[in-house]
């Protein structure tokens, strides 16, 4: 049950942190999946950019650590075109040179922003997420300086370097084993880096005082994490160096005790040089420790003016944004700002926004405006949906009846619908065209087709005309008919399937009758 | 009370809000400058306007200056004029300007009582001291961050600020004003400033006004138990959780 349960608490008390320290090592892997074969459509697919990180990162320690200088555009430009040219045997024109680095440049900047890690905070259940940036830009009158940051650093230093809360430490160990098995130029390296640990503590030591600057109270947290993590190695450092110092001394000795022609000149110089680099290192050790007690004399007093300042008469405005920092409320800001702006008179064009109207691209031609050519519509209206159906289904019962009035000199309604069933099944008797189609054909007792073609009285003549207009139907033409209405006793009865028996469908008998 | 007081405290005012100097020795408007110091009418009937109008005006090194305050519907912007003005899209971006435009004044003025004579600022002094002032935010960002801050909180405007470049781009000579890097938002404000009347600009160096001066110095002052009690306040809200 122990057991378990100190599982879960390293699985999630911890995962946060374990996942602060995997940030170091996010961006090297975004980095190196930058997929060089989607620039410029692959051609430079050969380039490693894991590689080109690390020797970039290397090249920023050098200049920012070891040559204390910020590093320029140019000279970041000048180092990244040797190394194309060395180790990936690039050679290329000076524009292409010159776009492929601003790429990689870019890529290493993250284009200014930084790096964001995103995870599933346990804890909280929700998502959390770490940031962290290699390179940090300034500016300095109209050049940008470019410097590594503190977690590049680091993130470097842990690819090789073992980590522990003194690099330094570590480092005098190794040197000191170095000494024994006589590998002065390995002690050399290892001094570099003790160098650069010590640089790396002093750059901390600046964020301090600059965050100390800003906000007492994050500068008092930054600056007891500082202590925690950094000085208190300081003693045990000090000793490490006298010791190694002393072996030293030592190994000197006894390489100049030897006879003249005995004499190892070589690893004599490399004693020689490592006795130097181990005494700059302890300088520099030292000017740290000389430079942590000043961090700390320069916090107190700080820390004092602070509070003297909070007990003065006059409006504090570090304490006031102190407080709306603390409240997270960014709103509070427009207090100290809205007072000072000019009484607002009027709306007018301003020329800031001169400055907007410079700012997009201008295209190289103007595009005309595109006019589309629009599709004329046909409208149908129902109306005409309906008169449509309607002279359709008038044509197919005027046809049967006048192929039947062809044949025969009289035609019966009752004849009629047997062949309109025979044609169209009985469903023509349940559909309302044929009952105003009766409606219609009986507004007049005679019909002269002929004269029909030319002046139609109603509205049925006129369809008739239009059906006739139609080739086969024009041997219709010469046809003149009369009706004849049967008595009111010959009903016709129409039963169509489905329907009830007194829902049927009562017509009068009609007699077409041909007259000529 | 005179008409010709009354003429004189108008004209004063219309002097005073269409931002021409008001000052004793020189300029167009120094005889209103004298009037108000010599004529009690002139003054009572230029406070009563002013007073009415919800209008404050200070008075630094022989010169007059007005304030529209805080929250002056008349005189005062709303958030969308400010973005308008700017040339803003977001209410974040305004806030950020808030924090240029504080961290500006902050160069000169520790308190409102305290000049540290600076004599003028430049972009790049302005760019590092708002680095400074959000580095601690950043750091803890850049530790450990939720997923999105909220828009009103000083960590957003930090996250906005630290994913800006510095200069938009690599190959312009200068600085343009613009929304795309840190340089260009701080070109933003300080125009902002000048054409408000904070700055004036002199081969990039930028100084403060008198008007500037005597905002920072007269209104914090007279404020300074006002804006107190608001902070007590948002610090009490802040501990107990509770939405002022």
């Amino acid at each position: 049950m122990d057991g378990t349960y100190q599982m879960l608490h390293d699985m999630i008390d911890f995962h946060n942190d374990r996942m602060r320290n995997l940030r170091r090592y996010y961006p090297f892997f975004c980095l190196q999946n930058t997929a060089f074969h989607l620039f410029k459509e692959g051609k430079y697919a050969s380039l490693d950019m894991g590689y080109i990180t690390l020797a970039v990162l290397r090249f920023f320690i050098e200049e920012n650590q070891f040559n204390d200088r910020p590093v320029k555009y140019q000279e970041v430009y000048a180092f990244l075109a040797g190394v194309l040219a060395r180790d990936f045997e690039l050679s290329l024109r000076e524009e292409e040179e010159k776009e492929l680095i601003d790429y990689i440049f870019d890529k290493l900047k993250n284009d200014g922003k930084p790096f964001v890690m995103e995870y599933f905070d346990p804890v909280s259940k929700g998502k959390a997420s770490v940031r962290m940036k290699l390179i940090d830009a300034t500016l300095s009158g109209n050049t940008v300086l470019y410097t590594i940051t503190a977690d590049a650093i680091e993130f470097y230093l842990d690819t090789k370097e073992i980590r522990e809360e003194s690099k330094i430490n570590i480092q005098q160990v190794l040197l000191e084993k170095m000494i024994h098995t006589k590998n002065f130029r390995g002690g050399i390296d290892v001094i570099r880096r003790i160098n650069s640990e010590v640089n790396r503590l002093r750059l901390q030591k600046k964020e301090v005082l600059a965050l100390l600057g800003s906000n007492v109270f994050d500068g008092v947290k930054a600056l007891e994490e500082f202590n925690r993590t950094g000085m208190r190695w300081f003693s045990e450092e000090q000793k490490l160096f006298s010791h190694n110092m002393e072996l030293m001394e030592r190994a000197r000795a006894r390489a100049e005790e030897a006879v003249p022609g005995e004499r190892d000149t070589e690893s004599l110089r490399e004693i020689y040089r490592l006795e130097t680099e181990l005494k700059k290192a302890m300088a520099n050790h030292e000017e740290l420790l000389s430079d942590c007690m000043d961090l700390q004399v320069r916090a107190d007093e700080m820390i004092r003016k602070y509070k003297y300042s909070r007990l003065r008469g006059a409006f504090d405005f570090r304490g006031f944004v102190a407080a709306a920092e603390e409240a997270g409320d960014v709103t509070m800001l427009s207090h100290l700002i809205e007072p000072l702006l000019a009484p607002r008179l009027n709306k007018q064009f301003t020329l800031l926004q001169t400055d907007e109207l410079l700012s997009p691209p201008a295209e190289a031609e103007e595009t005309k405006e595109a006019v589309e050519e629009a599709k004329e519509e046909m409208y149908r209206f129902d109306d005409e949906i309906e008169e449509e159906r309607i002279s359709g289904n008038y044509k197919a019962i005027v046809k049967t009846l006048f192929d039947e009035l062809w044949q025969s000199d009289r035609v019966a309604l009752s004849e009629l619908n047997r062949k309109l069933e025979m044609r169209f099944f009985d469903g023509i008797f349940r559909n309302s065209d044929y009952y105003s189609f009766l409606v219609h054909i009986c507004q007049k007792k005679e019909y002269d087709l002929e004269t029909v073609t030319k002046k139609q009285d109603t509205f049925f003549e006129g369809i008739l005309a239009e059906i006739l207009q139609e080739p086969s139907m024009k041997k219709y033409t010469r046809l003149r008919f009369k009706l004849i209405m049967k008595p009111e006793a010959e009903e016709l009865i129409h039963r169509i399937a489905g329907l009830e028996r007194d829902a049927a469908f009562m017509t009068t008998e009609i007699v077409f009758e041909r007259m000529n | 009370m005179e008409q010709k007081s009354l003429e004189k405290a108008t004209e004063l005012l219309a002097a005073l809000l269409i931002g021409e100097p008001v000052e004793a020795h020189n300029g167009k408007n120094t005889g209103l400058y004298e009037a108000y110091h010599e004529s009690v009418e002139v003054s009572d009937a230029l406070d009563l306007m002013l007073k009415k109008l919800n209008l404050r005006v200070y008075e630094y090194n022989y010169a007059m200056y007005v304030s529209p305050g805080e929250k002056n519907r008349v005189f005062g912007y709303s958030n969308e004029d400010l973005k308008r003005l700017m040339g803003l899209r977001l209410n974040k971006e305004l806030y950020l300007c808030y924090y240029l435009i504080y961290q500006a004044a902050a160069c000169f003025y520790q308190d409102s009582a305290t000049y540290n004579y600076t004599e003028y600022i430049k972009a790049e002094d302005l760019l590092e001291a708002v680095n400074h002032g959000l580095s601690g935010m950043v750091s803890e960002l850049h530790r450990f961050s939720n997923e999105t801050p909220d828009e009103k909180s000083f960590k957003a405007l930090a996250a906005a600020w630290d994913e800006l470049p510095v200069i938009a781009n690599e190959d312009t000579q200068g600085t343009r004003a613009g929304r795309g890097s840190k340089s260009g938002f701080v070109k933003l404000v300080f125009n902002f400033m000048v054409s408000q009347g904070l700055f004036t600009e002199a081969g990039e160096r930028y100084y403060p006004t008198g008007r500037m001066h005597a905002l920072i110095r007269r209104y914090f002052e007279e404020e300074k138990g006002r804006l107190y009690e608001l902070q007590m306040q948002r610090s009490k809200g802040g501990e107990d959780g509770a939405a002022y």
